[in-house]
Parts: C-alpha cells; structure tokens; sequence
C-alpha cells in the first residue's frame, strides 16, 4: 500500500565500503525487516484458523503435531469446503479436492524467532522508550520456551478410583499396550507388556511380534484404533476360538475427533492370534480397552508354556512410589435440576518413602501437587462410582505466569509511554 | 483542538446540555417503561414477584412467563382473544389454570408462531399476518403433527429442511405448553419445602405442583399445597378479589420460608423485567445515533455545542446499561459475564463508555456515533441470544469460579470490545472518507490515532485475557494451551491486532490501511465470539444455531465490502479528491497525508 522503501534498503551501505561486515549487516536488516513480521503474523493466522477447522475431523493431538509441530503442513482444500458447507450452506457434495502446503508451526515460529532477534540486533536499540518493546519481546521467547518444554516435557496421565480403593499407578489414554501379567506372589506381579505403536506395525505388515521376552509369540490379526464391542448374535459365527471374545463381535468405529464436546478417548481394540514358544497354537483372542475399563476388568486367562498369564489391553500404565485412596466422591447439583454444581474427591494420600499421610480434597480449579506433579479433579465413573484424576507432570508450568506477567507489564509501559506523549501533545 | 469554545460543566457540556439531555432521555425512559406497563384487575404484579426453584435458582413467576412465552410466541407479552396486549404473567395463568375450569380460555390465545407453510398446512390453517395461530385452530390435527414430527426427528439434526426444523420447533413449544398446563415443567418447582422438623434432613429442592397434590394426598400436608392451589382456583373461577386475597396469605406463607434476602433479591428480577433496562437502553442508543447524525448535518460551530449535548445523553444511556449490568451480577452474584448473552451486554457496555471517552477526546461526534451504534447493535444481538431462555442460568461446575470469570473472561471479552471499537472506528473513518467531503485531512488522522490507540489497547486486554484462559486451564486440568477452537479464536485477535501494530510501525499501512485492517478485525473477532462455537458443535446438530451462522455470514460479508470500498484508490474517496476550487491546495495535502503518495 506504501511506496515509503524499508529503511534496511535505505541505510544499505554502498558495496563496494567494507563489503564483509556491511553485506552481514544488510543481511540482517533485511531478516529484521518488519514487513516479514507482518507477512508472519499473516501466515500464522492462517494456520490458526486451518488448525481450527481440522479439529472437526481430526483428533486435538494429531492436528497439534501435523499443524503446529510441524515444518510443514499440507492443508487439504476438504476443510475450506467444509467452511464453506457450514456458514455458507454449501451443499454437501461441494468439495475440492487437492490440498495446499503451508508452512508449519515450527517454521513460522523459527522465521519470527530469527526476525525477532534480528530486528533486536539491528534496529531497537536499547533505551529508555523502548523498554516496554523488549519487555513485551522478551517476555514472548520466555512464553515460547514454556511452550517448549510443556511439548517436550509433559507428561499428562489419568488415573482412575473407586470409592475405597486405591491405585498406585496412573493411565496414559493415548497409549495403550498388550499386558501379559503373571502373578509372583500376593504383593507383586510379573508383567510384560508389547506397545501399541508395535500391535499397529505388526497388523500391518502382517509379521508376528517374536520376543523372547515374551511368553509366546503375538500376529495382529486386526487392530483398531477405537472400537465398539457388541454381543454376538446366535446365528454368528465365534469371533474367536478362546475367551471372551468368543461371544462378542468387534466393531471398527471412527476416531474421535478435537472438538468432540463430551471429551471421550479413542477405545482401541485388537484380534491377536497366539502362538506358544513350541509353535503350538494358543488360539484367537480378542482383546480390548473395553474389557478392562469397566466396574470389573476382564482380563483373560491363558495358559502357556511358561505359566498362567493374564491377557489384556490395557492403556499404558506407570507406576508411582505413592498410593492414592479415594475415600469418598462427591458429585453435587444445583438443587432440583440435572446441573453439576461441584465434583469433588476426598483422598488419602500416602507415601512411605518421604513419610507422607495425609487427607486431601482435589476439586474443580483446586488441584493438588504433590513431588511435581499436579492431580486435577477430571471426570467422574459412570454412577458416580469414582473419580478419575488428571495428573501432569510439567516442568515448564511457571513459565507462563511469568511470562504473561513480563509482557502485560512491557505492552503497559509501552502504550503508556505512546499515551502520556499522545495526551501531552493534545494538552 | 484549539477551535473547541471553552464549555462550561462537567466534563465540558455545558449545564443547559446535561439539562435538556437529561429530560429527554427521562421522558423517553418513562414513555418506553409506561408503555408496558397493563393494568389488571388481578394483582399481577404481585403474583409475578412470587418466587419459584426453576433451573437451580430461586427466580420470579413473572421470568418464567416471561421466558416461556418469549420462546413460544418471540414476544414477551401477548395479544387476547379480543386482541389487547397483555402480559405474560396473565398467559402464563391461563395457562396454568386450562384445566380447572371449563372457562379456559388459554387455548383459543393466538400464540404458537408457525412460518413454514408445509406446517400450516399441516395444521390445517390458513397463512394470516402475525403468523401465530392457537390450539383450538389445530387441535384435530394433533395426532397429524405427532407422527409427522417423530418421521422428522429421524432425520440426523444437520440434514433437516426447514420444514423439518420449524414442525420439531413447534412439538418443543407445544411440549413446553403442556408442561406448564399440567404444572409440571422440568427441574422447576413451585412448592417450597416445608422447614425441617426433628429427625429429618433438610432438602432444598422444591417439589412440583403435581408431587405436591401427591404428597397431600399421602397425609403429608403443606399449607403452602394448598394456599397455592385455591390461589389456582380463584384464578380459574375468574375471582379476582379472592385472587388478591389468597396471593396476599400465599406470600405469607412463603415468607416465612424463604430468607428475607432471597426474596428481596427475587423482587428485584421482577422489577428489572418489568423496566427491562436491556430494551430500553437498546432503543435509546438508536435515539443517540439519530441525535448525532442530525448534529453533523449543522455547521462546525453548532455541531460541538450539539455533540456536547449528544455526549450528556450517551452517557446517561450508558448509565442505563451500567445500572442493568449491576443489577444482572448481583442476581446472579457473579462477575459480568457468564454466558454468550452476558458476553453481548458486556460487550456493549465497554464499546458504549469507550465511545464516551473517544468523545471526550475528540468532540466531533465519533465517540457519540460509536457508542451508539455498538451499543445498539450489541444490545440487539443480545436480545436475540436471550430469546432462547433464562439469561441469568446457573454455571457448570467448572465455571463455578468467580475469581478466573471476573480476570479471564472480562479481560478477554474486553479485548473483543476494544477490537470492535476499531473495527467501527476505521468503518467511520471509510464511510467519512468516501461518501463525504468533510473529512479534513487533521480530523482524519485525529480519527486514525484514535484507531490505532484502540488497537493498542485490544492487543494488551486480549493478550492478558488469552494468557489468563491459559493459566486457567493450567489451574482447572493442567494443560496450559490446548489448541482448542475457542483458546484460538483468541489467539486469531492477539496475532491480528499486532499484525495491524507492526504493518503501521513498517509503514506498510498509513492511515486507510489501518482502517482497512481495523475493519477486517471485526471478522476476526466474530469468528471467535460465535463462529468457533458453531464450528464446535456443526457436527453434533443441536447446539448448531442457523439464525447465528447466517448472521455472521452476513457480517463477514459487509466487512469485506466496507474493506473493499477501504481500498479504493484515493481518487474515488471524496474527501481526498483533489478540488479545483480555492481549497485545492488543502485537499491535495489531504491525499497526501492519508496515502503517502507523492504527486
């Protein structure tokens, strides 16, 4: 819209006056240059705003990963169809296809990283009328950081309770992973476990996951991502030869996607066929995160070689050195109505090795922490039969605070200066 | 601004302009109230007062009425069978009472608003002016439009026609009428719990009519059952003298159970649907706009004393609105905003005393125009959010928070106020600029600077309020930032307000392309105020609001052609049109200073 050049052009010293250092800094002023600030800002709206839309059809995780942590992203033309499906009454059948590569999260966030300092290293020089600038900059790269180590560093589990039990160990319920357990004595418990990530490869290559560590060998006959278990009909054929499965059918379902308003996880489910270290046949199994979250988990009993095991898909667990015991869960509402008003559970929390025992109370926006980890009150067991916590680990959950702290005081002083300078001149 | 006459008063308004201002904005106040108001010979009023358990809070009978008939019949008051206005408290009895008497006459009220023809003709009726129709018209169709509806309920919520749409409307309406004609709406009791005797727990939930009737019958017997029952029959016999007379021993029974402060505070809702302070700021905003546009038709001389007096009147109609924001958080004893409606009288409670100090600044009038038109707009956008029911609801757990509502949700809902401010202020700067020739070139930056210091002042509140959503959610279930629709919405209106920051700081932009760029803000933060909501519930049907997406539809689509006439060449803006007049000089430099171009 302007014809004014930018002054990285103008102050460009003549090339043929020390040609290294003035050919570095003309460099330079042209990576600060504010109009690919602008250009930036612009794309990362873009992506924002695609990032949004895909969450419709995407899990949260896999557009965070595909559009924000990425280099690149290939946005598909189906989400503008599907913008303009929903406002603009587009008949269903519109869409076009193809898709258009953008710059990814990572990209745009290094490009305004480098513009940043640049322009830090070339233009704004430091003084008084420009503290409020590098606050507010400052106060940003702390902000990226925080995000940073959050990405690289969190860890978010669940972990599930019912009233008057107790778990010493928490669920990640994006993971899952094949459990073979074996019982040692009355306190502890041998187990193995093959990762999801694993189950998937072998489905798809169609190659046994041949361990030695392992009781017997596993073929993933099938493996899906969320599932829905039914009944087996009388005229069915057995879905499997051995247990459970025997008389249910599996049933692939889509998966869950970002926006889903009632928060529910994928609930994956797979058909292994085993085989027992001599390479006799163990049979077709079935088995499923719906067999083990239930009120009474299911795992199957099976009989090899090397011992009786139990059999399960199971989301994957971590064990911790504390015990929680939920003594009571209490979902409260808004008198005569439906309406949650409170969920709360009171817990006891032990652990010996740092002589903790104490009763607590974990509600809504009032978390507890506990050795760097925070519980938070998550979500309620059908009936109210317990509770199921939130636990984070994240060794970047200050940096926030802190930096929202330094950049609202940066953006202050700096409209404040601006301000107070307006309002003198109108005086 | 040294041609501005020394005004005497606070702040600069002359004595006489807070004067007449005021008696103006009284007397309309009191004609726009008073207009309501309808005599009765049933203490109406004091049966609206009555409170009731509905939704999980004490509330009047009169909002019930109120909120059922505004979703019925889109109206909060209703024409009778000899078609004078009356008020919802008197359909709401009539409706109540439909099956005590024989002279009922709640079902021969035209009040079921039917469009659709197919559903007209479907009940059997002709199309007539008003569109609303009465059960006694179709009452021989009902086993029709049952089956009719359950055929249509089978279809998946995003493919309905509007046939569709309209008949299961109609079911719902009609659900909600028989609800109340057999006393038995969902989650809303009238009978106050007896106080708890010795042995007993105390409950809190008030109990239906209909369990109540039970609970007599069972020999547990309420005297608030039976005080509210001959108050039922009084209505139905058409007795009011011993109507008022069981109202007034129905009161005294339930002031002996109710805390006197909760009933004070029911009183209150009463009172404040009866004023309706929301409406009457509404069409007084539209007064102030009118006021402003006649001032700028005067020479600059009177415009400043008329601005001035315009300025009196903003302020007290924003006054108004303040009075009705109060009233709304201590009801509700929370921070201003709760829910989409709270976030629309919000909005326009900020847009509107923005506008007041625009005005102090500048004087010409902007100020004047903005909070008028923002106010009125937004007024108007809350007037159709809370059709749809009680705009004073209760929170999810969650929520249940005032702490993180008062800072997060403020700040946040501020920062869309600010946006919108900017977004109307480049829209006055364009319209100013191309279809007029008054914009001189010192007014039209003054214009820009105000723009641009609003834009500032959007960044800061929406940046903090973006932060503090994220350090919420880090509090409530540890995760900082999640990428989620609403969490981006803000983030869109940080990254765009300092898009416009930095394009002016490079000198991209001068001062049309900040106008431009305020005027696409606006897009920007509607999308986030209503658009990711659709986009998050598009799929699951029910929350998914036509009547919402085509207005921001419509929105986004006069933005981008405010922004397109933005972009015309400065020859086509008639304020920068080179004269060739004595003044040509002065309107060369105008172009000059809003294009940076050399000629």
């Amino acid at each position: 819209m302007s014809q004014t050049p930018l002054h990285a052009e103008i102050e460009r010293p003549p090339a043929n006056r020390k040609p290294a250092p003035g050919a570095a800094l003309a460099t330079l002023k042209i990576l600060a240059s504010l109009k690919i600030t602008v250009v930036l800002f612009a794309l990362s709206i873009i992506l924002v705003f695609y990032g949004t839309l895909a969450q419709k059809e995407q899990d949260i995780w896999d557009v965070v990963n595909e559009y924000f942590w990425s280099w690149f992203v290939f946005i598909p033309n189906r989400l503008t169809s599907m913008f303009l499906q929903i406002f603009f009454g587009m008949p269903t059948s519109f869409n076009i296809p193809g898709s258009i590569p953008f710059p990814g999260g990572k990209l745009i966030f290094w490009a305004i990283a480098v513009n940043l300092l640049a322009a830090h290293a070339t233009r704004l020089r430091v003084s008084w009328e420009r503290s409020g600038v590098l606050l507010i900059h400052g106060g940003l790269i702390l902000m990226m950081l925080g995000e940073f180590l959050t990405r690289e560093f969190a860890v978010e589990n669940t972990m599930t309770l019912i009233t008057g039990g107790k778990s010493s160990f928490v669920e990640s319920n994006r993971h899952v992973e094949l459990a073979f357990l074996q019982p040692k004595d009355s306190a502890t418990d041998h187990v193995l476990v093959v990762p999801g990530p694993m189950l998937e490869a072998a489905a798809k290559s169609g190659k046994p996951i041949d361990d030695p560590r392992l009781p017997c060998t596993v073929t993933v006959k099938q493996y899906y991502h969320n599932c829905d278990l039914k009944d087996r009909l009388k005229d069915e054929p057995p879905y499997t030869t051995h247990g459970e499965g025997k008389d249910l059918t599996m049933l692939e379902r889509p998966r869950i996607n970002g926006v889903d308003p009632d928060q529910k996880v994928n609930m994956p489910g797979a058909l292994v066929q085993l085989t027992d270290r001599d390479g006799t046949d163990l049979g077709t199994w079935l088995v499923s995160i719906w067999l083990q979250q239930t009120r009474t988990p299911r795992p199957q009993k099976l009989i090899t070689k090397a011992g009786e095991q139990l059999v399960s898909l199971r989301f994957q667990r971590t064990y911790k050195p504390y015990t929680i015991t939920l003594e009571e869960f209490r979902h409260e509402v808004y008198p005569g109505t439906t309406k949650p008003r409170n969920f709360q559970s009171d817990i006891r929390l032990e652990d010996p090795e740092i002589g903790v025992d104490r009763p607590t109370t974990i509600r809504m926006n009032e978390p507890m922490r506990h050795r760097g980890e925070t519980f938070y009150q998550h979500q309620a067991l059908a009936g109210d039969s317990g509770s199921v916590l939130q636990v984070v680990r994240n060794p970047g959950w200050l940096l926030p605070y802190l930096s929202c702290a330094v950049v609202s005081l940066g953006m202050l002083t700096h409209f404040g200066i601006n301000l107070s300078r307006y309002l003198r001149r109108m005086a | 601004m040294s041609q501005v006459p020394d005004a005497k008063g606070f702040p600069g308004i002359p004595l006489a302009g807070w004067l007449i201002s005021g008696a103006v904005v009284g007397a309309l106040s009191f004609m726009i109230v008073a207009m309501s108001y309808r005599s009765s010979s049933y203490e109406l009023e004091k049966f609206g007062q009555l409170p009731i358990q509905s939704g999980g809070r004490l509330k009047p009978f009169d909002t019930l009425a109120r909120t059922s008939l505004q979703v019925i019949t889109h109206r909060t008051e209703f024409s009778d069978t000899e078609g004078r206005t009356r008020p919802a408290t008197e359909w709401l009895l009539d409706v109540m009472t439909s099956r005590l008497s024989d002279k009922g006459r709640a079902e021969s009220l035209k009040i079921f608003r039917v469009e659709n023809d197919q559903v007209l003709r479907l009940l059997g009726v002709e199309r007539r002016q008003g569109l609303r129709y009465s059960i006694s018209e179709f009452r021989e169709r009902m086993g029709d439009i049952e089956k009719a509806a359950s055929e249509a309920a089978k279809v998946d919520p995003a493919r309905r026609d509007v046939y569709q749409r309209q008949l299961l409307e109609l079911t719902r309406h009609l659900e909600l009428y028989i609800q109340i004609a057999t006393l038995s709406i969902p989650e809303t009791g009238f009978i106050p719990p007896e106080p708890a005797t010795e042995g007993e727990t105390a409950t809190d939930r008030w109990m239906s009519f209909q369990e109540a009737m039970v609970a007599t019958r069972e020999g547990r017997n309420n005297p608030a059952t039976e005080a509210f029952g001959r108050l039922l029959l009084a209505y139905a016999n058409q007795k009011p003298a011993d109507f008022n007379k069981q109202l007034a021993s129905y009161h005294d029974i339930l002031k002996e159970r109710i805390p006197e402060s909760a009933m004070a505070k029911v009183q209150m809702e009463q009172a404040y649907n009866a004023v309706n302070p929301i409406y009457l700021a509404c069409v007084l905003y539209l007064c102030v706009l009118l006021a402003t546009l006649a001032g700028w038709m005067f020479g600059a001389k009177e415009l400043i004393t008329l601005q001035r007096s315009v300025l009196a009147a903003t302020i007290m109609v924003a006054c108004i609105h303040t009075v009705a924001l109060l009233m709304r958080m201590y009801l509700q004893g929370r921070p201003p905003v709760t829910n989409l409606y709270s976030s629309a009288v919000f909005i326009g409670w900020g847009c509107a005393w923005l506008g007041v100090v625009i005005e102090l600044l500048d004087k010409r009038g902007a100020g004047n125009a903005i909070a008028a038109v923002t106010g009125f707009l937004s007024l108007l956008i809350a007037q159709f959010l809370g059709a749809s029911g009680d705009t004073l609801e209760m929170l999810q757990a969650v929520l249940d928070t005032n702490f993180w509502l008062a800072t997060h949700v403020t700040c946040i809902t501020l920062g869309y106020t600010a946006s919108f401010v900017a977004g109307f202020l480049g829209i006055g700067y364009v319209l100013w600029g191309v279809c007029t020739p008054w914009m001189s070139a010192e007014s039209g930056k003054a214009l820009i600077k105000k723009t641009y210091g609003v834009v500032c002042f959007a960044t800061l509140l929406s940046f903090v309020g973006t932060v503090l959503g994220g350090i919420w959610a880090d509090q409530s279930w540890g995760r900082f930032w999640g990428w989620d629709p609403k969490e981006n919405g803000a983030l869109l209106i940080v990254l765009w307000n300092a898009l416009i920051l930095h394009a002016r700081w490079g000198g991209m932009v001068r001062d049309r392309g900040v106008a431009v760029l305020a005027i696409l803000g606006n897009m920007i933060t509607a999308w986030s105020w209503f658009g990711t909501n659709q986009l998050s519930v598009g799929l699951h049907a029910y929350g998914f609001d036509q009547t919402l997406a085509r207005s921001l539809v419509i929105t986004w689509i006069a933005h981008l052609g405010l922004a397109g006439v933005g972009m015309l060449p400065a020859s086509c803006w008639w304020s920068l049109r080179p004269k060739t007049n004595t003044i040509g000089t002065v309107a060369n430099a105008n172009l000059k200073a809003a294009t940076g171009r050399k000629r």
